[in-house]
């Protein structure tokens, strides 16, 4: 069996649309996306006259005239993994003011957004037999999952045991708690409890691979820049500090029940490979803002793990 | 057609951002500024211009030479913020060239620097031995008649001292970044103002002192006369400088300062995740060059005032002094002499850190990426550091050392035609990038046009043309230690082309393996 893994793509469309057709492209027979789907920021597009709209593109003011140009607006604010909006200035202002309104409004796009995504898959897989399991990670917001559960052509995997092949897949989008307070955070240990009532459901015998986004903790795949509280970046003699920011949850629970291998996302910059207990842990880290997707492909064979391989695509 | 125009407006919407992981505020503009000034090292430039650029070139006009470096340099440092700003993130010319030109190139230009900062591990380590330790053992041992300082200081600038002094310097920072890199940075703040200190306490003992008073200081402390027995010894030591403006040796001259200040760029390598901070890499990297050019300006200016830059040239020809010795033996005090050379110690090696750790990095990233064996990709699981490539990096600096202070062939300068070369590339990859990656270029905040043509491709120009004539300079410049020497020459271009032996060269290994290291760039398609 051939497992193509990938995460963290956050809405960049460009990554979605790679990430369906790395399975012709690697011959895999099974995706699997370990969370991070949505798009971090809305991006609005005022409409300051008719056919004239004003954006703040990467801190930088833009003022396109005539549908094309906003289209073509559009299509970079999406690349860069931001949600565009077209509004009125009116509504720009409520969106401004008005918090409540522009959670629903994010939220809204965001499900619109996973919405069309979930389609492409349908469109792009609906003629192979190739199993493409896509879960939320910690930065998901919760209206997406019904999204993915109603998808044809996507599985989501997040708080089950699924078999595939020959192996057993246990996957979990939580996270333990992060700088952000995304929406999927737990402290430790209520992760740890989480995460071993779902290992409970592990059938003996059979090969685990966990699917879990966050990575274990102190284990050279989960190395950030430290931070402030006010989220900027520990710099010491002009260079990042960089520390562990992973589980202990997560690394309790691979110790204990030694998978075959762990897939692993959440840290971008944190890409290799690392060995916790028997488990080869494996991030393939994410550069999703540069329109290429970070992943790895594996071949197993027999219950054992034969080659990984970190690709760029 | 439709018009689209991007220009300032008057009323500014925002973006908003959710509560998502990885938004962090961009770096302080002064910690980015300081990183890419510690790279720069204006302490070692200074050393390397008042001992060789006012000794060696006839007819070099330093004010001028400054100038004309800082003009070289800009072209290139702009391709470097251009591309930080389009793709910021670490990793710096090799994400560029793989990711426009071909990951082959990516890793030919990579891995020229990985092997130059391993090579010039032993470049630093000397200086460390000649331009500090020595020094300051030697004079201070000298005005307070301590024998065993004296001869340690005068040791440690013998091939054989500097070997010693400069491994061990090697030897302490790997286990220091070893141990984790929370250590180093806690010292390398405190060292880095301390040589501040140093430079400050000569520009302020300079701008208060007269020449006579200099001059009287340092004949009874050195023993050296002025005036025409230094100018005998000065020319038996083949001392060449004064004479008429020439506009070559001028620019040769600024081989010297452009060692140092091409490195302004060096905040590449820690770009952010999300570009909307990318902007303060464009202004950043120029900025530096500014500071520290400035910077060598203004000691030029004062060492004129009091010394004279042909005195200087002659002191530097017949004696060796480093311009830190020169100025402390010019004061009265010898406490403050000593202070002049114990604060100055910490700059005579600043680029020896920085150098271990991107070698390193690099060659933790061509483990994982499959190019070199997985042992090198391997972090400790108590210290998160790799190890391996830490005592790989090591090993080669030490190497590096013993061949830098055993073979004359190996100058300071011998190696900068490779990194030149690998600019090069890079400036070729700046050219091509609007138009080998459009989305990307388009997305970014350096989409401006001139004319029609992408301003970064204009950059990229400017920077190969000026790559050119620095190319010149270094192939024509005799201290360079490559005009003339085969060997030299030959290691630049075999270093240079190595990188694509190394892929593949890896990439059959792999393939033995069932591992298809082409397949790890290649671009899977999006329709």
């Amino acid at each position: 069996m051939r497992l193509y893994y990938a995460g963290d793509i956050h809405g960049s469309e460009k990554c979605w649309r790679k990430f369906l057709n790395a399975a012709a492209f690697y011959e895999a027979n099974v995706l699997v996306l370990g969370g991070d789907l949505t798009g971090k920021a809305l991006v609005p597009l005022v409409e300051r006259r008719p056919g004239e709209w004003a954006a703040n593109v990467l801190g930088r003011q833009e003022v396109v005239r005539g549908e094309e140009a906003a289209a073509e607006l559009e299509q970079r604010v999406r690349f860069n993994g931001f949600y565009p909006y077209r509004c009125s200035q009116d509504e720009y202002r409520r969106l401004e003011a008005d918090v409540a309104y522009r959670d629903d409004v994010v939220q809204r796009v965001t499900r619109d957004e996973v919405e069309r995504w979930t389609a492409l898959a349908e469109e792009k897989l609906n003629q192979s037999d190739v199993r493409c399991l896509v879960m939320p990670g910690n930065d998901d917001e919760f209206e997406i999952d019904e999204v993915l559960d109603a998808a044809r052509r996507v599985e989501n995997p997040d708080g089950r045991v699924v078999r595939v092949g020959d192996y057993q897949l246990l996957s979990s989008a939580w996270a333990n708690p992060t700088p952000w307070d995304s929406p999927r955070e737990l402290p430790e240990d209520e992760l740890e409890a989480k995460l071993e009532a779902l290992a409970a459901e592990l059938e003996p015998g059979v090969p685990a691979i966990f699917n879990l986004h966050c990575p274990p903790y102190d284990s050279g795949l989960d190395l950030a820049a430290e931070l402030t509280d006010d989220l900027r970046v520990v710099r010491k003699g002009g260079e990042p500090v960089i520390v562990p920011v992973g589980s202990t949850a997560v690394r309790a629970v691979i110790e204990r029940h030694e998978p075959l291998l762990g897939l692993h996302g959440h840290i971008h910059e944190s890409r290799g490979a690392a060995t916790v207990g028997r488990t080869l842990c494996l991030n393939p880290g994410s550069v999703y803002a540069e329109g290429v997707i970070d992943g790895v492909v594996v071949d197993l064979d027999g219950g054992s793990l034969i080659r990984h391989q970190f690709v760029q695509g | 057609m439709t018009e689209a125009t991007a220009r300032t407006t008057a009323v500014a919407p925002r973006m908003f951002e959710r509560q998502a992981t990885g938004l962090v505020r961009q770096a302080g503009a002064l910690d980015v500024l300081v990183y890419n000034m510690n790279f720069v090292s204006i302490g070692l430039m200074s050393v390397l211009v008042f001992l060789y650029s006012t000794a060696f070139y006839p007819g070099a006009n330093l004010y001028v030479m400054a100038l004309l470096t800082f003009a070289a340099v800009i072209p290139t440092s702009l391709v470097f913020a251009f591309f930080a700003a389009a793709m910021p993130r670490s990793g710096a010319d090799y994400v560029y060239v793989s990711r426009t030109l071909h990951p082959a190139l990516g890793m030919m230009s990579s891995w020229n620097n990985t092997a130059w900062w391993f090579l010039y591990g032993g470049v630093p380590s000397a200086f460390f031995a000649y331009f500090g330790v020595g020094p300051f053992f030697s004079v201070v041992g000298e005005r307070t008649s301590t024998d065993w300082m004296v001869r340690f200081g005068n040791w440690s600038q013998t091939a054989l001292g500097a070997f010693v002094v400069g491994s061990i310097l090697i030897a302490t920072l790997v286990v220091i970044f070893i141990l984790g890199l929370r250590l180093f940075f806690r010292v390398q703040n405190l060292l880095f103002a301390l040589g501040l200190v140093a430079f400050l306490l000569i520009v302020f003992t300079w701008l208060f002192q007269s020449t006579e008073t200099w001059a009287g200081h340092f004949t009874a402390n050195t023993g050296q006369a002025l005036g025409g027995e230094l100018d005998k010894a000065a020319t038996d030591a083949g001392y060449v400088g004064g004479g008429p403006f020439s506009l070559k040796w001028t620019f040769l001259a600024g081989t010297w300062v452009y060692i140092n200040l091409v490195f302004n760029q060096s905040s590449a390598y820690i770009g952010g995740e999300v570009r909307r901070a990318s902007r303060l890499q464009l202004w950043s990297m120029p900025i530096a060059a500014i500071v520290t050019t400035g910077a060598l300006l203004l000691l030029l200016g004062l060492a004129d005032k009091v010394v004279g830059l042909d005195t200087f040239g002659k002191i530097a020809a017949a004696t060796g002094l480093p311009f830190t010795s020169v100025a402390a033996q010019g004061v009265g005090s010898t406490v403050l002499a000593a202070l002049i050379l114990a604060l100055f110690i910490p700059w005579s090696y600043t680029w020896l850190p920085g150098q271990i750790l991107n070698a390193s990095r690099n060659f933790l990233a061509y483990s994982v990426d499959g190019l070199m064996p997985r042992k090198l990709g391997e972090v400790n699981p108590r210290t998160h550091t790799p190890i391996y490539s830490l005592l790989l990096v090591g090993a080669g600096s030490i190497g590096a050392l013993w061949l830098f202070t055993h073979w004359d062939a190996f100058a300071a300068l011998v190696g900068i035609f490779g990194f030149i070369l690998g600019f090069g590339i890079v400036s070729i990859a700046a050219i091509a990038f609007p138009y080998r990656l459009p989305e990307i270029f388009e997305s970014s905040p350096v989409r401006w046009r001139v004319g029609g043509i992408p301003v970064m491709s204009i950059v990229g120009g400017c920077s190969l043309v000026a790559l050119g004539c620095m190319a010149w300079a270094f192939w024509t410049d005799p201290s360079a230690g490559i005009d003339g020497k085969l060997s030299t020459k030959i290691l630049n271009f075999a270093i240079f082309g190595s990188g694509l032996v190394i892929y593949f060269v890896a990439k059959a290994v792999q393939r033995s393996r069932g591992l298809d290291v082409s397949q790890r760039f290649k671009e899977i398609p999006v329709e």
